[in-house]
């Protein structure tokens, strides 16, 4: 290869990219996504609705993670908290407040987002295993709070959350109609991810995962890229949780319950971190595996278990991190 | 302060009761080549880490172009023109070569909070990250993984990250520590090159290194500063030769 080659060569990643196809993607990420939209289109012919809207909720939910874990490298196991009281928040507003949807929504996603802006002041110094036990600290006195206080409807949670309309012009009480909602907001949030990712922001935050202490002699201001980051991610989980309080037309307890932390963890790892589309794969697995082995009860618990093992061990980086590392491509 | 550039006084670095730097004075005038030499664990590096604010100071006081920087945290140090290469080579192991000195001179033109454009645009920056490449014999890596490079690469490529953000001054922490022979004319050409209108702080062990390159040296040993001037006068200094050259030159 000759210097004037390499000027024309664009190594925007380790594994460097061919064109840039519409909407920002590379062409390995263009062919996923089209992938993901025709499987939004086909699958509410051969599934339950209701569970795939599920699924795209944990999908966003764990996007919001991933840009946080996998590529900022800051591990949080406090996340319930965005997204249970963006659930709760958005589900209360709506029922309580006569907020529409997008009203409701976005209440969630800013309850989020002013949450994790605390969060982050606190935690944001510390790094490593001490900045998931701050996160997780934090999450667990919302969650006695949420436990306490009389607008969460205690154990019965915040229920009859009105679904609304959109723009007052589609009846979101039509499944079919949230549904095709729902699956566009999800492959709305995909390009968002790919386009924060692969952007100059997304470029300090690989360098911070990277290297955070070089990032920080070459004059960034580390803690504030790593805020901006935290802040968007919680923002993004109070959106997810808000959409699945309006989807159930319920915001409980559990949603902001470490079980929802570590949803988001094992998602993300399962997927792949550091993948656009990883938290779409480790989502249909984990949550599949939840639902089909449902009428087992407590081997649930176990099974999950035992798959987390197995991926720890098997795929370390997750499958859609495995298949990058394969075939030396970005996913 | 005349025309030093970088001022050092009295600067202290306590850990517990041991003092790795003990009231050390600095003074390195504008446009020069300074070497701070030292047996090990004179407290070199240290000094060098209290002067970007890698590390607290304990006591004592920094000026940086006649304004005061003590206690400043590193990344507004560096925003200043104060830059740093490490002793243990301080690289972006997952990015490209280039992307490495590319993430520099992203900090410079300042758009690293646009989280809504493509990083293409940032592609206008691979011909000065190239020629940086080409002056430190890395261009013909430009495109590998950082992680793969051999070791005294990997100190060419921090050295060019360093340089990519153009500093008033620029501290060198061993830069031919590891190098091949060849490596080490190399990177003092380089040295010397990049120092035209611009003041360099260095840490090096490489005496010969030292006597050809550099202007004034400062020589430390147990935190404190024994000897300064020119490598001629302070060669000579009883007290240098049996802290420091004694040993090489017996």
């Amino acid at each position: 290869m000759t210097l004037a080659d390499m000027k024309q060569m664009t190594p925007s990643h380790p594994m460097a990219e061919t064109a840039l196809h519409p909407l920002g993607f590379s062409r390995a990420r263009f062919i996923l996504f089209v992938v993901t939209a025709l499987a939004v289109v086909i699958a509410p012919f051969v599934l339950y609705p209701i569970f795939l809207m599920k699924i795209y909720c944990f999908i966003i939910f764990a996007v919001a993670y991933n840009l946080l874990l996998g590529y900022t490298g800051l591990m949080s196991f406090g996340h319930a908290a965005f997204w249970g009281m963006g659930a709760y928040l958005t589900a209360y507003s709506a029922a309580n407040w006569g907020f529409g949807f997008e009203a409701a929504l976005l209440t969630g996603t800013v309850t989020g987002a002013a949450l994790g802006l605390i969060f982050g002041l606190v935690a944001i110094r510390r790094t490593g295993l001490y900045f998931a036990m701050i996160t997780l600290a934090l999450a667990q006195m919302v969650y006695f709070i949420c436990l306490q206080s009389p607008f969460t409807g205690g154990e019965d949670g915040v229920q009859g959350v009105p679904r609304g309309s959109l723009l007052g012009l589609v009846d979101l009480n039509n499944d079919w109609n949230l549904y095709w909602l729902v699956g566009t907001i999800l492959l709305g949030t995909i390009i968002l991810s790919n386009r924060v990712v692969h952007s100059p922001f997304g470029q300090v935050l690989r360098a911070i995962r990277n290297n955070p202490a070089r990032a920080k002699s070459l004059g960034y201001n580390v803690d504030r890229y790593k805020l901006c980051a935290f802040v968007m991610s919680a923002a993004l989980a109070g959106f997810a949780g808000g959409l699945k309080a309006i989807i159930f037309q319920i915001a409980t307890l559990t949603d902001v319950s470490t079980v929802a932390s570590t949803e988001a963890v094992l998602i993300t790892l399962v997927g792949g971190i550091g993948t656009i589309f990883g938290p779409a794969v480790g989502s249909i697995i984990v949550l599949s595996l939840e639902h089909y082995l449902a009428p087992f009860g407590p081997w649930v618990m176990f099974t999950q278990g035992v798959v987390f093992v197995f991926f720890v061990l098997v795929f370390r980086k997750g499958l859609l991190g495995e298949f990058q590392s394969y075939f030396k491509t970005s996913l | 302060m005349a025309d030093y550039v970088l001022q050092a006084k009295g600067i202290t670095k306590s850990f517990g009761a041991f003092k790795a730097v003990d009231t050390v004075d600095l003074d390195i005038e504008k446009g020069e080549i300074h070497a701070m030499i030292g047996p090990n664990g004179a407290g070199k590096t240290t000094c060098f880490n209290l002067l970007t604010g890698d590390l607290p100071l304990t006591s004592g006081t920094i000026h940086l172009e006649g304004r005061n920087i003590s206690g400043m945290s590193m990344d507004r140090i560096a925003r200043r023109g104060l830059v740093r290469s490490y002793q243990i080579s301080s690289i972006f192991p997952d990015f490209t070569v280039l992307n490495n000195v590319r993430f520099a001179l992203q900090r410079k033109r300042g758009q690293s909070l646009d989280f809504w454009r493509s990083e293409r645009t940032l592609d206008d920056l691979n011909a000065r990250a190239l020629e940086l490449l080409e002056d430190l014999g890395l261009a013909d890596v430009a495109g590998e993984r950082a992680a793969e490079l051999s070791y005294g690469k990997k100190r060419a490529l921090e050295i060019a990250t360093t340089l990519a953000l153009d500093p008033s001054v620029l501290l060198l922490d061993e830069p031919t520590s590891g190098m091949g022979r060849e490596d080490i004319g190399r990177v003092v050409d380089l040295i010397r090159k990049v120092a035209k209108g611009r003041t360099v702080l260095m840490v090096e062990h490489n005496l010969s290194v030292v006597e050809g390159l550099c202007d004034r040296i400062t020589v430390l040993a147990r935190g404190q500063v024994i000897a300064r001037g020119r490598y001629a006068e302070v060669a000579k200094d009883p007290l240098v030769v049996e802290a420091y050259l004694g040993a090489a030159h017996a």
